[in-house]
């Protein structure tokens, strides 16, 4: 057995150690086996990169930012409300819930040119993008997380004399906030591709510009840095959600992974098995007799 | 008082309506402690239902008072056999909440829901959250929030049977503590006859329907106030046995069909 603490400095070295040999093949493969910079830039051709972006970064950075933030935001907004209202509202369920069943499968990546021939070029089709895609995650996720949830708080809230919009204030939104984070963390990085997308096809500013400029010249150095912010901007908003999470969900029971801790004993072995099934014949013959 | 006339109830299933009870005819007189057992199956819990207004009777008509019961009402108040406390509140604002929901003025609300929390026992434990408490601290909880609304009927659906011995037994004593000091309805469902003699003054017993779905009613003599001791006395181990033979008939029956 070992302690917290111990497992807690073999899972670091673990890591630190993983970093080392990815870093090291990197070098390997980059400095010594002479693999060209188009196909995989050196550390050094990243440094350098990273030079030559600096003076335009922070306003791709803020463009692309703004976009993905106000698509998110105003997604997540729309979706969640469509799944309350699906919830509270059966009727509404039953007429606007066959449209969604049957335009949700729909690639919203396939809607970028129409997108683009609707709404032109600008801000707007792209934050509509953005929107749709996560709305439609989390509207059907909003949906299903109240079909979920245990009958008794419902009812023992009417019994308590709340009615129906205040069962969903103080009942259904509480209840189903923690089994939303999952779907919100899909939507946010998603939100990110979608942003990607809409940048190679259509406007001036922001990071994916850069890239689809830089990948036709063949600059992998700038346009594996543009990935890598990339990476950091969508990972940051992840732990700002999980943050968040943190916060909304200290009611419940899931801090840590229900597997954890627990260990089995007197595992059936192989030979064990064989034998069980031996003898599972032999009754099965002697029954045939 | 609440009357039940020619109370019939049926699931409607593709092969016809599936009856679970009918022809209920009986009345629970105000402020009185009645217990209904039953094999499993008898339907009930469809009964206390049908009372709370979470169901409507296929027959007959349930009447609160002279007036017939059409819907949810605070007070006709359950309280489930799952654990109905909402996990995101505190232990304050969960027995809160009822008075809260209605519109109660803040002053009273801190002053019946203080009471309540006394009442039950968990003063000190008003900022917990429900899962830092034992499942009998969490039935208190909701105890106290079913309290605070001062329903006028208490419907009560087995709700210590998923409590130990022990705290089961505390709960019982509590119960009827609560009940002595402040006499209301209340109707109590159970499958454990001891239970039911215990806290009842009439303890009705739900034979299943294909064993003639009949209610019959006891009597409990026992005087007030009772204390858990009473339990070991002859004349009441005497009683549970004669209502056992009589449960266990009942449940042969509906294993044989």
């Amino acid at each position: 057995m070992t302690t917290g603490k111990e497992t807690n400095v073999r899972i670091k070295c673990y890591i630190v150690i993983i970093c080392a040999v990815l870093f090291g093949a990197w070098c390997l493969l980059t400095y010594k086996m002479g693999v060209r910079a188009v196909i995989l830039p050196s550390p050094t051709d990243m440094v350098r990169a990273f030079r030559q972006l600096a003076p335009s970064l922070p306003v791709s950075i803020a463009a692309s930012l703004k976009i993905t933030l106000i698509g998110f935001a105003l997604g997540a907004a729309v979706g969640l409300l469509l799944g309350l209202i699906m919830g509270y509202s059966k009727i509404f369920l039953q007429v606007i819930g066959p449209f969604m069943e049957v335009t949700r499968p729909i690639p919203v990546f396939a809607l970028i040119p129409l997108f683009m021939l609707w709404f032109g070029i600008g801000i707007l089709p792209q934050v509509l993008l953005i929107a749709l895609g996560v709305s439609s995650i989390l509207g059907v996720q909003t949906y299903e997380a109240i079909r979920n949830m245990p009958v008794v708080y419902v009812q023992a809230a009417f019994n308590l004399g709340a009615s129906k919009m205040k069962v969903f204030k103080t009942v259904v939104i509480p209840c189903i906030i923690p089994h939303l984070i999952g779907a919100v963390r899909v939507a946010a990085a998603t939100s990110w591709g979608l942003d990607v997308c809409a940048e190679f096809m259509g406007v001036q500013t922001g990071l994916g510009h850069i890239m689809i400029i830089q990948q036709n010249y063949l600059n992998t150095p700038q346009v594996l840095a543009i990935v890598l912010i990339y990476s950091v901007l969508a990972i940051t908003l992840d732990q700002v959600i999980r943050i968040i999470e943190k916060g909304a969900t200290t009611w419940t029971d899931r801090s840590s992974l229900s597997f954890e801790g627990l260990t089995t004993e007197g595992k059936m072995s192989r030979k064990e098995k064989q034998a069980e099934k031996k003898a599972l014949m032999e009754l099965k013959m002697q029954e045939r007799k | 008082m609440i009357e039940f006339k020619n109370v019939g109830f049926g699931y409607s299933s593709k092969k016809g309506i599936a009856k679970i009870f009918e022809n209920l005819d009986f009345t629970i007189k105000d402020n009185e402690f009645f217990c209904v057992i039953g094999p499993s199956g008898c339907g009930k819990t469809t009964l206390l239902r049908n009372v709370a207004g979470f169901e409507h009777p296929t027959e007959g008509v349930i009447m609160n008072d002279g007036r017939p019961v059409e819907g949810i009402d605070y007070r006709r108040a359950m309280v489930f056999q799952d654990d109905a406390v909402f996990p995101w509140l505190t232990v304050y604002k969960n027995v809160e909440y009822g008075l809260k929901v209605r519109g109660v003025s803040d002053d009273i609300r801190q002053e019946k829901v203080k009471h309540y929390i006394n009442l039950v026992g968990l003063t000190g434990c008003e900022n917990a959250l429900p899962k830092e408490l034992s499942g009998g601290m969490r039935k208190r909880v909701d105890l106290a929030r079913v309290l605070a609304n001062e329903p006028e009927v208490l419907l009560m659906d087995e709700p210590f049977g998923a409590l130990d011995a022990m705290t089961k037994e505390v709960l019982q004593e509590k119960l009827v503590q609560i009940w002595n000091e402040s006499k209301r309805t209340i109707f109590f469902i159970t499958h454990d006859i001891e239970e039911a003699l215990f806290l009842g003054d009439r303890v009705g017993l739900l034979h299943r329907l294909s064993d003639g779905g009949e209610l019959e009613f006891f009597n409990v003599p026992f005087d007030r106030p009772r204390d858990i001791y009473l339990k070991q006395q002859p004349e009441f181990q005497a009683m549970r046995r004669r209502l056992a033979e009589k449960f266990h008939q009942s449940g042969k029956g509906g294993a044989e069909s």
